[in-house]
């Protein structure tokens, strides 16, 4: 068969499955959509667990402190705080640290802050998910910090995240006054 | 066949599918007459009772779990407040997520992109009419098994002896997994438009079978796997086919992926991710792997230690499926629908375990005539009929205790 003959049931062809592809879409937009805000909870939750290693400086008080959070496998991350404490950071529950959090919070706090990818995570996912299925909106708001486009997003009453309006990665943390810089 | 007006004097004999199943594209009287033959009415009417006393059971079963709790007293509370909870757990509450909230992606968590939209698409349809998501899925779902029965039978006849299309739709109907095709999931769907998508395929119906095998898909990605007994039917019909014809038949073809395509272009749209629904399934343990066939094995040897024997049963289902499949090879079911049946199966193992392979290989069309080939022996065919009835029973009865 000459490719003349073949052209004309390709592009029939074609043209069918690409009506086919667009009735598909089509009636996807029957199904409910989340709030736009949730949707980009989620995507700021793939962006933040993609992150394999978090460089920060955390200043609490007057003193700070170099932190480095690495992935070591999966969920599973290595957390060095200044020179001599250690901690492997074991999947995404933040029931241990919020345990300690009530009790004091400095160190919950400074541990969640260090941004160990698969803690902020687990911390947007808890607003996302209530949002999802409430159909109530994620706290995110759009700004600019020193001049860069930022999207600001208020984990809890305390804590916030600045992620990258480009790429959506975390940019820094702030937990009330206290304050620590991040970088990818 | 001559049409009578009263009751034939002596049983219809079976006629073979060659000669009664005429392409609808001939529409002559004789064509019309056989379509309308007593001995098909009477093929039908048998499907059709199978079809009702087999839903009867499991519906019925499923009261009884819901009243009781059992074999979980503790979980009745939570289901006696509404007739045929049980139909609705596992994945149904997914499909129910779908439905009410629509998608969303979670990394490393369970999320509901894993679940195809048809189902969804038809709960939120009607539920303007009054019915609430999971009774317009139990209701859609076992309709839909019912259409499916009828289609896969003619299609059977398309394939080889009536008597044996016949069986095979009434094992389909009363198949101890066949509980799930009375569910919340879509899988009943999926039969159904599989088994339409055959159908039209080998009828040369290039724009319904686009149709179906696109709705297929997106009810269950096994759909995807229509594409390929369609393919075998354009390549068969393309010599003789004008081009219009071709590029129908083209579309056909095509239509499964398109479908997908759809599918995808919707979530990378909503979530600017076109994969969620591969990357969902991750949170399951579903990523496919060349080696998962082995993995699927050495997981079954280990199951026992990891208090998982619920993995034998889909291990057993599958052994079942491929000799279904081996028997229905030996029945002269074309060997695209074998190829499509035996992917059905065995991809799924591919992603390192047996688990829910029961399930997936429901959609395997040509496991029911195999099966079917295998009963030609009366005692066979009644010890199959009173295995399946009695397994189907258990299958509901023990659907609280792990996911089909």
């Amino acid at each position: 068969m000459t490719m003349g003959r073949l052209a004309l049931p390709v592009a029939i062809g074609a043209v069918l499955a690409a009506a086919v592809a667009g009735a598909a879409f089509l009636a996807l937009q029957l199904l409910p959509r989340p709030a736009q805000t949730v949707v980009f909870g989620g995507r700021i939750a793939q962006a933040v667990s993609d992150v394999s290693i978090v460089r920060g400086v955390e200043r609490v008080g007057r003193s700070r402190v170099v932190t480095v959070c690495s992935r070591l496998s999966g969920q599973d991350y290595l957390l060095t705080i200044g020179n001599h404490r250690r901690f492997v950071i074991d999947g995404s529950t933040l029931a241990p640290l919020e345990s300690r959090w009530h009790r004091g919070e400095a160190l919950a706090v400074e541990v969640a802050l260090s941004g160990c990818p698969s803690l902020l995570r687990a911390l947007v996912e808890r607003l996302v998910l209530p949002g999802f299925q409430r159909r109530a909106r994620v706290p995110v708001q759009a700004m600019t910090e020193n001049g860069a486009p930022v999207y600001r997003v208020a984990l809890t009453n305390r804590l916030t995240l600045i992620v990258s309006r480009r790429t959506l990665l975390p940019l820094s943390g702030a937990a009330a006054d206290s304050r620590r810089d991040e970088e990818d | 066949m001559k049409k009578t007006d009263g009751p034939p004097l002596v049983p219809p004999t079976p006629v073979p599918a060659e000669t009664v199943s005429l392409p609808d594209s001939a529409p002559t009287l004789l064509g019309r007459a056989r379509s309308l033959s007593t001995a098909e009415a009477r093929a039908r009417a048998e499907i059709l009772v199978f079809f009702a006393v087999s839903r009867l059971l499991v519906l019925g079963s499923a009261a009884f779990v819901d009243l009781t709790g059992f074999p979980k007293p503790s979980a009745g509370s939570a289901f006696a407040h509404r007739p045929f909870a049980l139909l609705e757990v596992w994945d149904g509450q997914w499909y129910r997520t779908v439905a009410t909230h629509g998608y969303l992606l979670l990394p490393g968590r369970q999320s509901d992109p894993a679940f195809f939209p048809l189902l969804p698409i038809l709960l939120r349809l009607l539920h303007p009419l009054g019915l609430s998501y999971p009774t317009a899925g139990i209701l859609v779902s076992n309709l839909a098994f019912g259409v499916g029965l009828l289609a896969f039978y003619e299609l059977g006849r398309i394939w080889g002896p009536e008597t044996i299309a016949r069986r095979a739709a009434i094992y389909a109907a009363i198949f101890p997994m066949g509980f799930v095709f009375s569910m919340l999931y879509p899988e009943a769907l999926a039969f159904a438009f599989i088994a339409l998508a055959g159908l039209f395929a080998a009828r040369r119906r290039w724009g319904r079978t686009a149709g179906f095998a696109a709705l297929a898909v997106l009810a269950r990605p096994e759909g995807l796997l229509v594409i390929v007994p369609i393919c075998a039917s354009a390549v068969r019909s393309w010599q003789t086919m004008p081009t219009a014809s071709r590029g129908r038949a083209l579309a056909a073809v095509l239509a499964p992926v398109a479908a997908l395509i759809g599918y995808s272009g919707y979530l990378w749209w909503l979530l600017a991710e076109p994969f969620a629904w591969t990357k969902a399934q991750l949170a399951w343990g579903r990523s496919f792997h060349v080696t998962g066939i082995y993995g699927a094995v050495t997981e079954l040897s280990s199951a026992l230690r990891h208090n998982d024997g619920w993995l034998f049963r889909d291990a057993a289902f599958c052994l079942v499926y491929l000799l279904c499949l081996v028997a229905a090879w030996r029945a002269g079911v074309p060997r695209a629908w074998i190829a499509a049946g035996a992917g059905m199966v065995l991809l799924p193992l591919t992603s390192g375990s047996f688990t829910s392979d029961a399930r997936f290989g429901l959609l395997a069309l040509p496991v029911y005539t195999g099966l079917a080939w295998i009963g030609r022996n009366r005692t066979v065919d009644v010890l199959i009929r009173i295995a399946s009835i009695v397994l189907l029973v258990a299958g509901v009865e023990t659907l609280l205790l792990h996911w089909p």
